[in-house]
């Protein structure tokens, strides 16, 4: 195995063989079973995945989010530096300055009883202890402008539930920026906001990645939301990966019978229940507490074969990375 | 799923012998409760399982009166007397209508006071030479159902008041509220020192029994009615009750249907909790000797009138027994109170099975 | 493919429901100190039609009014202004009444035919059914208190006819919803509301709560349902995509008000109203980039704030050709030039759209 200490410097995220298992009353539960996969700089991420996928406990294990409860195991490089080994003290000292995350629903990441100034004086100070008032006055007013919040020097005085949720996830966003990390990630960032809401945050971060050369994970369960902003895709299911590659790959001639089933799952714009059916996948997620020993899909998958449950496939390297042993099968 | 749970297993057992105990005691006390055994005052317990002369069986060693101002008695050796099961005892009415002769256990002292055969005392003897153990079995009846008609009665009032308040809401909420508050705002005792005064004290036992529960029940309830009022309102969010709306279901059917069996766990706990709390209650209303009286018999009573003093504690140590009894039985339905409120639980349940 | 549906449906005379400027206001602020006369206007003067057959698809997004439209429907919360009709047709429970029967004002009697006719699923299964009951009791406790019906009498033959409808086993009438994942318990749901073979279906976001390879099953299984039961479907959701595959007309809500109402394929053929653009701008869609269509998307403005009283057209605030005339004079629903004479009208709510 390679000497994880050598990476390319435009790799500003690496990740090996990660393994996350908790323990739980039902036993262990093997959330993430050996995920690779490496961000490069300025570009950006797109996991896709549905519950059970595994995708936000990665992006949790990265920055250390999991608390005693969590077996990790596995190698994640962040700028050279690894993580899994880290103390507790390097891990507080990265968050935020490095790399930072942004979350689902944005009106339970404000503490309701103070300011938006304070809050950022607060994210500020985390870091820079001795900035003068009137300089984080300053940079929160610019922040607050780069994230397109109009009135900025008068909204830093609001509260919390003075702001609808798509600005307060532009707050939140803001927030994440406010101490120039290279890395953000966005775990569902748009769920719990309206469609129209959503494409102006999604906007929003592709912006700031160009203008901050920002390496971005973005994770959704919806595929075509990914494809907007993403540059690679991983498809996540069961705690593994099943495919990753490009973006415009992985959506237009994916080679995983999952990501395939992803796609057709929701209706195609402009088509009608008249003319055509949806293709729908059985069954249910798998259960984390019991893993099958073969490809996680395998009980649902239309292609399944003796071979896919007897071991789990490799993955497959062409144009995308699959991990599935039917080689050239087409829609 | 008892077997899972050793010691809710044992509460449940505890408490159903102490209940079959109450239901059964006329036959299983070995005499009446207000029988006074002459020259046996505040005597020790004297139930010992082996003597050189009778063997190992249960049997009593006859004891005689040392000092008659600090009561010590002595063991006489050589005397025994055997304990026999199923022994002929003082005729009694089984529930007051069965008329029985023989008790589980007892000696020949019932036909014959004057021989030499002693009388068994379990847990030994007030000052007035009255069996203790018996006096607890018949006692248990007091204290032990007072518990269940408390407990009903104050959570009827509660889930009635509770439940309009919650599912109504607006006004019939805010006046529901207030009056329970009101309630709760004057200290409990007092409350209860006050009903019972304003009532005339020339009651026989039955009249003072009713009197006592009414009166806890009436104190108890305000505050179980502001917790159920609480749950009412965040399970009536829930859609499947909007979903029994559009069924047609008129409002009562679906308080008692679909709202408040949701709240079952929490009930039952309230309930296995509060049956030990009306016990105390009655425990410390008879303490202050306003609750039962002679010749009534309750362990509140019991305590009230022999556990006075720190000398007859340390000199007659077996007086405390009815404090035993009641932690015991509290402890127990606190156990088994976890255990049901567990088994009810439908998520609970499905966790266990996986 | 089925030929039939998809011929553009010609409307017959009479709807099946029928909102004429429907309105409904909440009191803004709750309790004994409120401020009198501070409203917020959830549903501003919405009028449609719903036709026997078809699946009419209501888009908005939060804050829309969809759900409170919806609610009001079945009176969970009874509306403040306009009329609700309803057409019960050759299907009528109710002989003796004549059509239509207002649904706001009408009797008891009414309401409770119309709330067995039409049916209403709600968006979280975790909460939709009552986790203590088993799935045989869900399906069969609306039969009790609503209109009797044929069901009724034969609750166990229909529970497994029911079950089998939704693509679930008879062996799963004995089990709790606890056991069962979501998109089961939106099956469960779906095969209570047909338990009393309505002839309409309310479905609130049914899927927006779902795992997306769990929604495509719903949504197949609501078009089977549909054609098996000839149902009638009022079907909401916030995702103009899944609304545009299921519905047969469209009516966008937002701020309370319908700003487009059209057949479905010429909703997303051309959309007239900025508003309607705006949404079909910012849905994702393979093959287009977001970042190329970024003015599109960023309507900024302000958002609609419901507790003013509305004057002008809810979305002036962000409307990119708003003008003047928009924030006073309050504009109204009529047919578009644009609307084909013979098929359903395409309505369109904006001063500068003809």
């Amino acid at each position: 195995m390679a000497d994880p200490k050598i990476t390319s410097s435009d790799e500003v995220l690496v990740v090996r063989d990660l393994c996350v298992d908790f323990t739980s009353l039902h036993g262990a539960l093997h959330a993430v079973r050996g995920v690779d996969f490496t961000l490069s700089r300025g570009e950006c991420l797109g996991i896709v995945g549905e519950s059970g996928s595994g995708k936000s406990v990665t992006v949790s294990a990265v920055l250390g989010l999991l608390g005693k409860g969590a077996t990790v195991s596995g190698t994640i490089l962040l700028d050279g530096e690894d993580l899994v080994a880290a103390s507790f003290e390097d891990l507080r000292g990265l968050r935020g300055k490095k790399i930072s995350m942004i979350f689902q629903e944005p009106s339970r990441s404000f503490d309701p009883i103070y300011s938006i100034g304070k809050t950022f004086a607060e994210t500020f100070r985390a870091k820079s202890p001795e900035l003068p008032d009137a300089e984080i006055r300053r940079r929160s007013v610019k922040l607050l402008t780069e994230v397109h919040i109009p009135r900025a020097e008068e909204r830093l005085h609001n509260f919390p539930h003075q702001f609808s949720g798509g600005m307060l996830q532009r707050i939140m966003i803001a927030l994440a920026l406010a101490n120039d990390p290279e890395v953000l990630i966005a775990d569902e960032p748009t769920t719990a906001l309206d469609v129209t809401i959503q494409a102006q945050i999604v906007s929003l971060l592709k912006e700031l990645q160009q203008h901050r050369r920002l390496s971005l994970i973005f994770i959704s369960h919806n595929l075509g939301l990914v494809g907007q902003i993403a540059d690679r895709i991983l498809v996540m299911y069961g705690g593994l990966v099943l495919e990753s590659g490009a973006s415009s790959r992985v959506l237009g001639e994916p080679r995983s019978p999952y990501s395939r089933a992803l796609l057709s799952a929701l209706p195609a714009w402009g088509t009608h229940y008249s003319s055509s059916g949806l293709y729908t996948i059985p069954g249910n997620v798998p259960d984390p507490t019991r893993p099958e020993p073969g490809c996680p899909f395998a009980p649902r998958c239309t292609y399944v074969l003796p071979a896919c449950t007897a071991a789990l496939p490799d993955m497959t390297m062409e144009e995308t990375s699959f991990r599935c042993v039917l080689p050239g099968v087409k829609v | 799923m008892l077997a899972h749970r050793p010691i809710a297993f044992a509460s449940f057992v505890v408490l159903v012998v102490l209940y079959l105990g109450m239901l059964f005691a006329e036959f299983l006390a070995p005499y009446g409760p207000n029988e006074l055994f002459q020259g046996h005052s505040d005597q020790p317990p004297n139930l010992i399982f082996y003597s050189p002369e009778l063997g190992l069986r249960p049997q009593v060693q006859t004891m005689a009166l040392l000092n008659e101002i600090t009561q010590q008695y002595v063991l006489v050796t050589g005397e025994y007397t055997a304990v026999n099961l199923f022994a002929r005892g003082p005729k009694v009415k089984l529930w007051g209508l069965i008329p029985i002769s023989t008790h589980l256990f007892g000696t020949d002292f019932v036909g014959n006071p004057e021989g030499k055969a002693q009388p068994v005392f379990v847990f030994g003897t007030d000052n007035l030479g009255r069996d203790i153990f018996s006096r607890i079995l018949y006692g248990s009846r007091i204290s032990l159902t007072i518990g269940f008609v408390g407990v009903t009665i104050s959570l009827f009032l509660a889930l009635l008041f509770g439940g309009l308040a919650g599912y109504f809401g607006g006004f019939w909420d805010w006046i529901t509220m207030r009056f329970a508050e009101f309630i709760i705002l004057v200290p409990g005792l007092y409350l209860i020192l006050f009903l019972r005064s304003i009532l005339s004290d020339h009651m026989n036992s039955g009249q003072s029994y009713a009197l006592i529960t009414v009166i806890l029940s009436f104190v108890g309830w305000p505050g179980t009615a502001r917790m159920i009022r609480g749950m009412v309102h965040s399970i009536k969010r829930n859609d499947f009750v909007s979903n029994a709306e559009l069924e047609s279901m008129p409002p009562f059917a679906i308080l008692f249907k679909h709202i408040i069996p949701q709240m079952s766990s929490i009930l039952i706990v309230s309930v296995t909790l509060g049956i030990p709390g009306f016990i105390l209650g009655e425990t410390v209303l008879s303490y202050l000797g306003l609750g039962i009286v002679d010749p009534a018999v309750s362990w509140g009573s019991m305590i009230n009138r022999d556990a006075t003093t720190i000398s007859n504690i340390v000199s007659f140590p077996w007086l405390l027994m009815p404090g035993l009894f009641l932690v015991l039985v509290t402890v127990s339905f606190n156990f088994l109170g976890e255990l049901l409120r567990d088994a009810v639980d439908p998520n609970w349940r499905e966790l266990r099975r996986g | 493919m089925n030929p039939e549906l998809s011929k553009p449906i010609q409307h017959p005379s009479t709807p099946l429901l029928r909102l004429t400027h429907v309105s409904k206001a909440f009191k803004l602020e709750a309790g004994l100190f409120a401020t009198a006369g501070r409203y917020v206007w959830a549903v501003n003067d919405v009028s449609l039609d719903v036709y026997r057959g078809e699946t009419y698809g209501l888009v908005g997004e939060s804050g829309s009014g969809k759900t409170t439209l919806a609610r009001s429907i079945v009176q969970l919360v009874r509306h403040s202004g306009g009329a609700i009709n309803y057409y019960p047709g050759a299907r009528s429970r109710l002989s003796g009444i004549a059509e239509p029967w207002d649904i706001g004002t009408g009797s008891r009697q009414i309401l409770r035919a119309f709330r067995t006719d039409v049916k209403y699923i709600f968006q979280d299964p975790s909460s939709a059914l009552d986790p203590r009951m088993s799935v045989y009791e869900i399906l069969t406790a609306g039969a009790k208190y609503g209109l009797r019906t044929d069901a009724a009498s034969n609750a166990q033959a229909r529970a497994a006819e029911v079950m089998d409808a939704v693509g679930l086993r008879v062996a799963d009438l004995e089990r709790r919803p606890a056991e069962f994942s979501g998109g089961q318990r939106q099956r469960i749901s779906l095969a209570r509301a047909l338990f009393g073979k309505p002839a309409a279906l309310i479905c609130d976001e049914v899927v927006s709560a779902l795992d997306v390879s769990i929604q495509g099953q719903i949504l197949n299984l609501l078009v089977e349902l549909k054609r098996q039961y000839d149902l009638t479907i009022l079907f909401i959701a916030h995702d103009l995509t899944v609304v545009s595959y299921m519905a047969d007309r469209i009516g966008v809500l937002y701020g309370g008000s319908l700003m487009e109402e059209a057949p479905s394929d010429r909703l997303v053929a051309g959309p007239l109203h900025p508003y309607t653009q705006l949404l079909y701008n910012s849905v994702p869609r393979l093959g287009s980039h977001l970042a190329d269509r970024a003015e599109l998307t960023r309507a900024p403005g302000t958002p609609y704030n419901p507790t003013v009283m509305p004057s002008g057209c809810p979305f002036s605030g962000r409307c990119p050709i708003a003008q003047p005339v928009c924030l006073t004079e309050r504009p109204l629903l009529h047919v578009a030039a644009s609307s084909e004479p013979g098929l359903p009208t395409h309505r369109v709510a904006c001063h500068f759209v003809d």
